[in-house]
């Protein structure tokens, strides 16, 4: 997979996860439900709306070359926006659940992040899969 | 250049085009910059540098108004500057709170740009950042987001491959230093 089919593909299992779902307070019977807490690029702080919380963002940051030509180190972030802190960590098990049974990926890095934005709390989950090039 | 100097320089410039992306998506106003060069690069020591300035970088760094980070280690040699309007400071409640400045008073934004005061509430001016008075042409301070810190010292990707792309050009300069030392006997 390149990175967009990769991407595609979290897409998919993520807004498929019932359990994501409910995590997320997705509105199931209506669908831009889903566009407000799954984003697919990385978000601006001014340009956040709270009431779409909690949300997750997960796209490609960067991408290193390997040994191999056809294939790269992919940098895959997944940036978790809720209202308390409490609140990531059944979200962030469940993500890293979903990756680890459909990719075998690994967490490489975490950690809070400032989100910008008053009493919202960010966390960042940092992944390096290998990507078609 | 060194092989360490190499794997310095390569971590710093991926660094700078985060902090930079994390930059580009605020919309305040200003110039933000960051720079790194290596100062020394000799076989016992390498020393490198990070420069940031403009307004743009100190607002996402540290915060505006009301939401100014007190931590900042430079906020009183700003607070004492003449860019820094000090009847912020005056306003119990809501120190920092961003407020109007005398009409006809010209002052320096952080960038170094003329502005001139508007003059509205004097003597004291009044408390831009309230909605009660100025509705939605009220000014909003913004959270201090520490970019720089954040990325430069948090548990990236990035920072952890440093560590070890150091300990690969640490064992490749090494490597080089025995075979000059070997080529010369």
């Amino acid at each position: 997979m390149n990175a967009f089919e990769f991407g595609n593909e979290l897409w998919n299992l993520f807004t498929n996860d019932e359990t994501l779902v409910k995590l997320l307070d997705v509105d199931v019977d209506d669908e831009s439900s889903y566009v407000k807490h799954y984003r697919q690029e990385d978000v601006a702080p001014e340009l956040f709306n709270v009431e779409n919380l909690p949300s997750i963002a997960f796209y490609f940051a960067d991408a290193g070359s390997t040994v191999n030509d056809y294939l790269n180190l992919g940098l895959l972030r997944i940036d978790i926006y809720t209202s308390y802190r409490d609140d990531v960590e059944p979200i962030r098990k469940r993500i890293v659940d979903i990756i680890h049974e459909r990719f075998d990926e690994r967490v490489r890095a975490e950690g809070q992040r400032s989100s910008g934005i008053t009493n919202v709390y960010k966390y960042r989950l940092e992944f390096t899969p290998l990507i078609f090039t | 250049m060194s092989n360490i100097s190499k794997a310095v320089t390569q971590w710093a410039n991926k660094n700078i085009a985060d902090i930079k992306g994390e930059w580009g998506k605020s919309t305040i106003e200003g110039n933000a910059e960051i720079n790194f060069k290596i100062t020394k690069d000799s076989p016992d020591e390498v020393t490198g540098e990070f420069t940031a300035s403009g307004q743009k970088m100190w607002m996402n760094e540290y915060g505006s108004g009301s939401r100014l980070d007190r931590s900042n280690p430079f906020l009183s040699q700003y607070t004492s500057s003449s860019v820094f309007n000090r009847e912020r400071l005056n306003d119990t409640g809501f120190e920092y709170a961003i407020r109007t400045r005398p009409s006809g008073h010209y002052y320096q934004d952080l960038d170094g740009n003329n502005h001139r005061g508007s003059g509205i509430g004097m003597p004291h001016g009044l408390r831009l950042e309230s909605k009660t008075t100025f509705g939605d042409m009220a000014v909003k301070p913004h959270e201090p987001k520490h970019t720089i810190k954040e990325t430069l010292t948090g548990n990236t990707v990035y920072n952890e491959q440093f560590k070890q792309d150091l300990l690969n050009s640490f064992g490749a300069t090494i490597q080089e230093s025995i075979a000059k030392v070997v080529r010369k006997s």
